[in-house]
């Protein structure tokens, strides 16, 4: 199968995913809410993919960077007449900002210290969100954000929630794409030869301020959608626990492709939200699943389906025996 | 005279009290091979380290094709021609072979940020370049590295290294810096970095080749530079290097019966 072929059908495969989650939540307001909350997760963990799972820089502040998108919504939507499109350009370009001033202030931590200086944002932007009243709305948030709309017709939320979904199927695809191309091959090569990529003429810490400024534009988009959706926006709901669930993501669902984040946010949202079983244990159930995946199958569920079709098809290759995040 | 691609004048390096490298000087030309031999601690990967622009050196100037080299990173000795191989190869394991060569390939047009957002966006558009393969595909095979669909954890030693100056080639430079290229490799590996010269000369670029074994680099340079704890001690043709005393002297040990360097 070339390159071109195995794309396409990559591409399709997931769209049908997509549209099938589409028709199976559309109509029902609780599986819509769970489509929005399981696609917020999927934009965080997707946001995180290309510099964590791919570059190595383990960036914190995603709940600042998905709080910002959707306050930009709702501002954009509570204080002026503009169209509500762009408020997703605004915050993802805020976002972008935010991640560049601080990959700069802390480009030369990395590992432990990087996760400490940005994790130590996240609580800051949290805690900001509640004390910059005026703006923010303070504890209450920000509420009764109007409908977006199209012919001077206000947009269902059904259709919101299957633009959102579509939206996680295209930024995944996009990743997808990305990680295999000469962009993506430099970055996950500078995570374990970063002097050899340095020495080739990339400027290692720019590569890695890129990485980080795309990974905040996916989050905000997540955080504008999220904010759309529910016409409200709330300090509580971007907290940094959000982070520690969503970092997990990709580990659980697969690191060898982006739709293994998505694939990880499904599972999360399923055990710790859905399941009545696991209802009150879902977050201590996570942990076991993680650390049972990360002993027992560190590819990750997906890596492990595509080792089964890839040895199927008889192929061989860098995707076979590696450990460890990539 | 046409001007040398590298140019080094009086360069020094202390750690502390130690002259890791102490006022040497060298020049290589086009088409050139030249062999840096020396004992363990003699400054051969300190020198090659201040060249490539892993370090910076403390006094002395290096100029590459004419244009002031000293002290820049890594990244303007690439912009100025120049690629290297590692002592300890760097590569990324969990990767495959055709991974990590592209990188020689590709790093030049992401050398700028400019650079870097137009393969971001060429990247996530799916853009594919069956050129790129090619290209590799063809040093892979001038080199004798097969089935390079395959992850790097599965070669030797020698294979790194070869796959390293791979890497080297495709960013085609003007000046090839080749650190220890032969350690650790087997008959295979050794026959695939002599080609890999070979390949590199056809191409009018210059090589520092620096090994321990000093045979095979009298094998291949046309000039050999011995150094000593730091300093440049002999400079000539490979014959005129092997029958001097200081190449004595060095590794055999002088008349006093002190041996040199730190082994």
């Amino acid at each position: 199968m070339t390159r071109r072929s195995s794309g396409l059908l990559e591409a399709t495969l997931t769209l049908a995913i997509a549209v099938a989650a589409i028709f199976l939540v559309s109509g029902n307001p609780y599986l819509e809410a769970v489509a929005l909350l399981t696609a917020t997760y999927a934009f965080i963990s997707l946001g995180m993919y290309l510099p964590f799972i791919m570059g190595g820089a383990l960036s914190m502040a995603y709940n600042a960077y998905l709080g910002l998108g959707a306050y930009a919504m709702a501002l954009v939507a509570t204080r002026t007449t503009w169209d509500l499109a762009w408020a997703v350009p605004i915050g993802a370009l805020l976002a972008a900002a935010v991640a560049v001033v601080l990959g700069m202030a802390t480009r030369r931590l990395s590992g432990f210290y990087l996760a400490a200086v940005t994790l130590l944002f996240g609580i800051a932007f949290s805690t900001w969100l509640v004390d910059a009243e005026a703006l923010t709305g303070g504890s209450a948030g920000i509420q009764s954000l109007r409908a977006p709309s199209l012919d001077g017709q206000p947009v269902g939320n059904s259709v919101l929630v299957a633009i959102t979904i579509l939206a996680v199927w295209l930024v995944g695809l996009l990743l997808s794409r990305l990680r295999a191309s000469p962009f993506g091959i430099v970055v996950r090569t500078q995570r374990r030869a970063a002097i050899a990529v340095e020495s080739a003429g990339v400027r290692v810490s720019t590569l890695s301020l890129v990485t980080l400024a795309v990974g905040a534009m996916v989050a905000a988009l997540g955080g504008s959608m999220f904010a759309v959706v529910n016409h409200a926006v709330l300090p509580e709901s971007f907290v940094v626990e959000l982070v520690f669930l969503t970092m997990f993501m990709p580990l659980l669902g697969g690191q060898d492709r982006p739709w293994g984040a998505i694939l990880g946010a499904v599972l999360v949202v399923t055990f710790t939200f859905q399941l009545t079983f696991f209802k009150s244990t879902g977050s201590l159930f996570f942990s076991l699943a993680v650390l049972l995946v990360l002993v027992a199958a560190p590819r990750g569920i997906l890596g492990y389906l595509l080792l089964g079709w890839n040895r199927l098809l008889g192929r061989t290759g860098g995707d076979s025996g590696m450990r460890g995040p990539r | 005279m046409t001007p040398p691609i590298l140019d080094c004048r009086d360069v020094s390096k202390a750690f502390g009290a130690v002259r890791a490298v102490d006022t040497v000087s060298l020049t290589v030309y086009a088409g050139e091979v030249l062999g840096l031999v020396g004992p363990n601690g003699a400054g051969k990967t300190t020198l090659v380290d201040l060249i490539g622009g892993e370090q910076r050196p403390d006094t002395g100037t290096i100029h590459a094709a004419g244009r002031p080299l000293t002290g820049a990173p890594s990244r303007r000795a690439r912009l100025n021609g120049l690629a290297r191989t590692f002592q300890h190869p760097q590569v990324a394991l969990d990767m495959t072979v055709r991974e990590n060569m592209i990188v020689g390939l590709v790093a030049r047009s992401m050398g700028s940020l400019g650079g870097m957002l137009r393969q971001l966006v060429r990247g996530m558009a799916g853009a594919s370049d069956p050129g790129l393969d090619l290209e590799v595909d063809r040093v892979a095979a001038a080199l004798g590295l097969e089935a390079i669909d395959r992850s790097c954890m599965e070669l030797t030693l020698g294979e790194l290294r070869l796959l390293e100056v791979g890497r080297a080639l495709l960013m085609k430079p003007a000046l090839m810096l080749l650190d220890e290229p032969f350690a650790g490799s087997d008959a295979r590996g050794v026959s695939g970095i002599r080609s890999a010269i070979a390949e590199i000369l056809k191409s009018g670029c210059g090589v520092i080749l620096v090994d321990h074994n000093v045979d095979i680099v009298a094998s291949l340079a046309h000039r050999i530079a011995l150094l000593n704890l730091g300093a440049k001690v002999f400079d000539g043709s490979p014959r005129e290097c092997l029958a001097s005393t200081e190449m004595q002297s060095v590794y055999f040990g002088s008349d006093d019966g002190q041996a040199g360097g730190a082994e």
